[in-house]
């Protein structure tokens, strides 16, 4: 069926691209945004959160590339300097990348792409943002009193015997923040298990679906080792109780097999949400169906549970056992490969689609690059004999910065422009989305890059000062970060600018077939007046442009449930 | 902001889910998930008595003399009474029998008043012995059994200051504790010490310590579930007064009783680990 | 509503902005002002440049001349032995300055200058500017000084050059698929194409065999790397809180240095006295983290003579960033040298031991008590030692007491029996490895600062 099939009389059942009435004005005053069950203005206060905790953090990168710039210390000594890039990882990792993605958009979507009225149990949700928001409050006030110095991970016996910072507060804010999320988690995995629509089975569950399901599955499982083992840590600080620190009869390195038992399922509650925001991107903007879709589902849930397996190998270092180094050594590498599966998927359902390289697709492919560089260099310390020199280095900076904010932190810019238009019912100037996303991406890779150099040839990490042979790649990863930055600022400009004067967004802007796409931009308050029929959320073809709308629109006769 | 928008008949009947019996599975998923978490959230203590008890099973056996095995049978029955009033209050709220789910919640917040009760008395007769956790560590003469001749546990000193030699130290201290008291003169041709001697090398007094260390984690993790739990009986009970439960929504009844389950399942692990290890 | 959303927004931001210039100040105030002078404690003795380069010329065949420049170095403590290393940048030039590095690169003078305000005082010693391993190494990887470190390269560029081509196919083909697909008016996408099991299941495959490779490559290796030979000579290194301290088998200790003969096996045995730490050595390709109460080891094979740099790799709190060390790979007979020389370094060139005064300030660099303790006045992790002797000191229990040998002596084997106000429980418990002559010595060195005016 093309365009010219279809008989003007029959658009004229076009469905309705906005309202007057929405969720964003369906009622007002401040009471009603901080006391609201509605998972769309959760996820708007959560975004403004967020925003916040990513600025805050980009200020400490910022402190710490100014520092690095020369060798020599130049603005600040090396007791503040460990502050700063403490309180940078924990800022980014605990308040801006695990909820990004999830808690943010998540809310916004996950039950409008059901079809669903709200959330399992919207009161929770309100919770989990209170709870998070506790958690900000607690970090704040580590940095007005004594902040916190000892990276983020918290490692023992520096944290509870030695560090002569804030402790204690910012490990009651970690812990808020853990169940802010396993509630977060609890919410979807109820959410997409008994919310579904008619027609929609589990092989007809969009993609986004299926990461937010083994995310969740994730914040259930791993979250609370984090909590009991951050408590147990408070308990070690105050009371001393000899489970962590040696002079007190405990051991320091079950404290890191607590703590990354829960910290590296994390990395993957980090970019699983992200790769499932990118299976969605592809898929719309080739207006192609995604290509194994089975594959891309099993991986999802393949890496959430692998996750669980694989947590010695940040390890091999620390007086490992020989026989524990080669078990976790072998199961990391499993999970290697339903990640390459996903990006070889990506990949084949651009093969003969119909590319268009809007902003969120630009995204989405400056992601697959840059995860497929992050995603490779984890190899080198997965491998037992290369992990032993590259650890604690650059290198693992560089890797994890590849994976993290090439990873999520791109993917979660792809999919902050791709539901804009829904969330807010603005379209932004796609010129300028588009400079600043080939700015940011440009830089990034020039702030990151020669860290992978600088690492493989010693440079270890957390270092305030360092030998001039490192000078130069310090040099270039300065420049790469302000030019990162000026693109994080005009992303900023450019979406803020589009609340006060963008276009009006139509109801389906990119002709995506998944299910959010069906109601007004913004939704009303109940998102649906009556639940949509599900049919394969990938029949792209199932929408066609109408110039009239300047959106997409159902196509009559095109609504029964497609065989897959 | 109402809840109840499109199903003013049924009060308690979200807004966002089609019937009573969705929004009643909903639920029921959803406490089940929150059950798995505890029992994570509880993996991590669990899993440190693991390691340090197999490091060092003497330590633990002996310090578990400290514990009052009556006191922790007693509150053991008390968890299994108020888990048998929380089931069949479930029941009470099925057929609709609202005196009998109230009096069945009133009993399982009068067994969770007991049992943390009994637990305050634990706890300060502990204190009162100088067991305290962490630094203020300091136990009385005495404070691992009211015989302090009874207590000494034949240990070659030898071997204790030895770290390598734990292995040894552990079979050969287990052996002593079963002939602990009439055997007290020894017949290695060792000198003898008392645990709780001050002079003891400092790594095996803090093994001690880490076990209450343990112990005041556990239990008091434990502690602070029975009084979430009785906050949250506390309001179920009063909405249960106002007859909010009917035999199509009993759902919040279902969802507290499981949690007190869980609760009570977590001390029957607890009370062997802890009590019943000598 | 938009605007409200506005608001709390621009809101938020103003609220951060005023927040970074708090934070800033707050992070500041610890930093108290430092003279610029650092205080000569103990009288310094004047160095005879021309005595020097006469002993040094004694054992050379041919005698060298040394320009203006050289001799000026000289004077300002550089060993005449060292001049050499400065011009290939291995040596700094003594800059008299210590917030101050200069070194020389391609014949060119650079310097690396740090705020006094920020810098603290360097904590390694004689390290060169640049290390020879990664000057000399390739684009990725500093030089390989074993066979062990060759194969880890092996793996290293095996596992780069997979990447390369992956990398390669992955972004030829999202281009070229961008291109040759781009939404054209009239063209539709090929929906026929949503799942090829054959395809699928090569590319699942491919990478499956590729990484068994890795793994068991690198669990080889590293078995080898982990499986030091039964005759390694063994050394122990000390870590704690910003310093190394080695220590051999006849009980020579040597802190921030350590020599080994060539073509050897050494193990490293390891502990730390207080946090973690970790011995990474890029030039072997080796990294051990160090545990308090436990050992770690790793080994290497020492190949020829040359220089190497340690790090500190595990992060240890404030001075992290200088808690360097350096290996150097002697020939059997200069280590032999070296062990007796350093292993009598508390004798005079008599014969005598040196008077108690020299051996304390020796001891304060060796064991590195100024990490925490200046001797200038100024406010560091611990008390200063200027003005110490004598003073009346104020406990964290309320209690006081005059600082006399007997309070020294204890604060050296017992620190937290008697914690100065203001203070953590931080220092290493250090009676253990000082003799009765370096704790004389620390006393009479600590007595000679009594007099040098005090910060705090």
């Amino acid at each position: 069926m093309t365009q010219a099939d279809i008989a003007p009389s029959q658009v004229q059942g076009r469905p309705v691209q906005h309202l007057e009435k929405n969720y964003i004005n369906h009622s007002s005053g401040i009471a009603s945004w901080l006391l609201t069950l509605d998972h769309k203005r959760i996820g708007l206060m959560y975004l403004m959160g967020i925003s916040l905790s990513f600025f805050l953090g980009g200020l400490f990168a910022l402190g710490i590339r100014l520092e690095l710039f020369a060798p020599g210390m130049q603005f600040m000594d090396a007791e503040t300097y460990n502050k700063v890039f403490t309180l940078h990882g924990a800022v980014m990792v605990f308040l801006f990348i695990i909820p990004g993605i999830p808690a943010a958009l998540g809310n916004v979507v996950l039950p409008l792409m059901l079809g669903a009225k709200d959330v399992a149990f919207p009161r929770l949700n309100l919770g989990s943002f209170y709870l998070w928001l506790s958690g900000a409050a607690f970090f704040i006030y580590t940095l007005f009193t004594e902040q916190l110095d000892t990276g983020w991970t918290f490692y023992t016996p520096y944290s509870s015997s030695y560090s002569n910072t804030a402790v204690i507060s910012a490990t009651f804010g970690v812990f808020m923040l853990g169940f802010s999320s396993i509630f977060t988690g609890l919410n979807f995995l109820v959410t997409i298990h008994k919310m579904r629509p008619p027609g929609m089975t589990w092989h007809k569950l969009p993609l986004f679906l299926w990461g937010m399901y083994g995310t969740a599955v994730m914040q259930l499982l791993a979250t609370p080792v984090l909590g009991i083992t951050l408590l147990l840590l408070v308990m070690e600080t105050t009371l001393g109780i000899g489970i962590f620190d040696p002079k007190k009869g405990g051991d320091p390195v079950l404290y890191q097999h607590f703590f990354w038992f829960y910290s590296h399922p994390a990395v993957y509650i980090m970019i699983l949400p992200a790769m499932a925001v990118i299976s969605e991107i592809i898929a719309t903007f080739s207006r192609k169906h995604i290509f194994g879709y089975k594959m891309i589902a099993y991986s999802s849930v393949s890496i959430a549970l692998l996750s669980f397996l694989v947590w010695g190998h940040h390890m091999f270092v620390s007086s490992e056992s020989t026989l524990a180094t080669l078990i976790f050594s072998a199961i990391t590498f499993t999970i290697a490969i339903p990640s390459a599966i996903k990006v070889f998927n990506w990949l084949a359902t651009l093969y003969k689609g119909s590319v268009s390289m809007d902003t969120p697709m630009l995204y989405a492919l400056e992601f697959i690059w840059l995860f497929t560089i992050g995603g490779l260099t984890g190899l080198f310390l997965g491998v037992l004999s290369t992990d032993v020199m590259l650890h604690d280095t650059y290198f693992v900076v560089a890797h994890f910065h590849y994976v993290m904010v090439g990873g999520t932190l791109f993917a979660f810019f792809a999919a902050l422009h791709y539901w804009w238009p829904k969330m807010t019912g603005k379209m932004y100037s796609e010129a300028m989305g588009r400079a600043a996303s080939v700015i940011a991406f440009l830089g990034f890779n020039l702030a990151f890059f020669p860290q992978f150099i600088m690492g493989s040839r010693g440079m270890p990490r957390r270092y305030a000062d360092y030998k001039p042979e490192f000078e130069l790649y310090h040099q270039l990863s300065t420049a790469g970060t302000l030019v990162l930055g000026v693109g994080i600022a005009l992303i900023a400009y450019n979406l803020i600018r589009s609340i006060f004067s963008g276009a009006k967004a139509p109801a389906n802007p990119w002709g995506s077939a998944t299910i959010e796409w069906e109601c007004p931009s913004p939704p009303p308050h109940h998102n649906f007046d009556h639940p949509p029929l599900a049919t394969d959320p990938y029949d792209m073809e199932r929408v066609e442009w109408d110039e009239e709308v300047k959106g997409y629109v159902p196509v009559v006769g095109r609504r029964a449930p497609v065989a897959h | 902001m109402s809840d109840d928008h499109g199903h003013g008949d049924k009060p308690f009947l979200a807004h966002h889910f089609e019937d009573e019996d969705h929004q009643f599975d909903s639920g029921k998923l959803g406490i089940w998930a929150f059950l798995v978490t505890e029992v994570l959230f509880f993996s991590g203590l669990f899993c440190a008595y693991a390691i340090y008890r197999a490091m060092h099973p003497e330590v633990f056996t002996y310090a578990a003399r400290s514990l009052d095995t009556t006191w922790g049978a007693i509150n053991t029955g008390v968890l299994i009474f108020s888990s048998l009033t929380a089931a069949w209050a479930v029941r009470n709220a099925q057929l609709g029998q609202k005196k009998m789910l109230c009096a069945n919640l009133a009993i399982t917040i009068l067994c969770a008043f007991g049992f943390m009760g009994i637990k305050y008395k634990e706890y300060s007769h502990k204190f009162h012995l100088g067991l305290y956790p962490g630094n203020d560590y300091a136990p009385l003469e005495g404070a691992f059994g009211d015989d302090p001749k009874a207590a000494a546990v034949s240990l070659d000193v030898a071997t204790a200051v030895e770290d390598l030699a734990a292995q040894a130290e552990a079979e050969h201290a287990e052996d002593a504790a079963h002939a602990a008291g009439e055997h007290a003169g020894d017949d290695h041709g060792h000198a003898l010490v008392s645990w709780d001697d001050p002079n003891l090398d400092i790594e095996t007094k803090n093994q001690l310590k880490t076990f209450f260390g343990i112990y005041y984690c556990m239990t008091g993790l434990h502690g602070i579930h029975v009084v979430i739990g009785i906050f949250l009986l506390l309001w179920l009970l009063t909405r249960a007064m106002r007859g909010h439960f009917t035999p199509t929504y009993y759902g919040p009844i279902d969802y507290a009783a499981l949690y007190w389950h869980l609760v009570d399942l977590i001390w029957i692990y607890l009370f062997p680990l802890l009590y019943l290890i000598n | 509503m938009i605007m409200r959303i506005e608001a709390l927004l621009l809101a938020g931001l103003c609220f951060l902005g005023s927040a970074a210039p708090n934070f800033a100040q707050e992070a500041e105030a610890p930093a108290a002002e430092a003279p610029t002078e650092a205080a000569a404690p103990a009288a310094k003795k004047p160095i005879d440049v021309d005595k020097l380069i006469a002993d040094f010329n004694a054992g050379q065949a041919a005698p060298r001349t040394f320009n203006a420049d050289e001799r000026e170095w000289i004077a300002g403590g550089l060993a005449p032995e060292e001049v050499e290393l400065v011009y290939k940048g291995h040596a700094a030039i003594p800059s008299g300055d210590p917030n101050k590095v200069i070194y020389m690169r391609d014949g060119e003078i650079h310097e690396i200058v740090s705020h006094a305000k920020y810098s603290t005082p360097p904590v390694a010693q004689n390290l060169p500017p640049f290390a020879t391993e990664v000057e000399n190494g390739s684009f990725w990887l500093p030089v390989a000084a074993s066979e062990t470190a060759k194969s880890v390269d092996a793996m290293f560029n095996f596992i780069m050059w997979t990447s390369y081509i992956f990398t390669a196919i992955i972004g030829i083909l999202m281009v070229v698929f961008c291109i040759k697909y781009r939404r054209r008016p009239g063209v539709r996408a090929d929906q026929s194409i949503t799942h090829n099991t054959p395809i699928e299941i090569i590319w699942s495959v491919l990478p499956t065999i590729l990484v068994a490779i890795m793994f068991w490559g690198g669990y080889t290796t590293f078995l080898d790397m982990r499986t030091p030979p039964p005759d390694a000579m063994v050394v122990r290194a000390n870590a704690s809180q910003w310093a190394w301290n080695f220590v051999y088998d006849n009980g020579v200790e040597s802190p921030g240095e350590f020599h080994v003969p060539a073509n050897t096996p050494i193990e490293m045995m390891m502990t730390s006295a207080d946090v973690l730490h970790s011995f990474h050595l890029p030039a072997f390709r080796q990294k051990s983290d160090i545990l308090p109460n436990r050992y770690t080891s790793i080994w290497f094979d020492s190949g020829e003579p040359a220089t190497y740099r340690v790090y500190c790799s595990e992060y240890c709190g404030q001075l992290h960033s200088d808690m360097y060390a350096k290996l150097v790979v002697d020939t059997p007979e200069d280590y032999e040298k070296w062990l007796v020389e350093t292993g009598n370094w508390m004798v005079g060139e008599d014969g005598e031991l040196l008077p108690p005064l020299e051996i304390g300030e020796l001891t304060y660099t060796r064991r590195n008590c100024k990490a925490c303790h200046s001797i200038d006045g100024t406010k560091g992790v611990a008390p200063t030692f200027a003005g110490l002797f004598g003073s009346e000191r104020k406990f964290a229990d309320g209690s006081t007491r005059v600082a006399d040998a007997d309070y020294i002596i204890q604060s050296i084997r017992e620190p937290y029996s008697q914690l100065v106000e203001g203070y953590g429980e931080q220092m290493t418990v250090y009676s253990p490895m000082l003799p009765p002559e370096q704790i004389d010595g620390i006393i009479a060195y600590i007595k000679s600062l009594k007099d040098v005016p005090r910060v705090d």
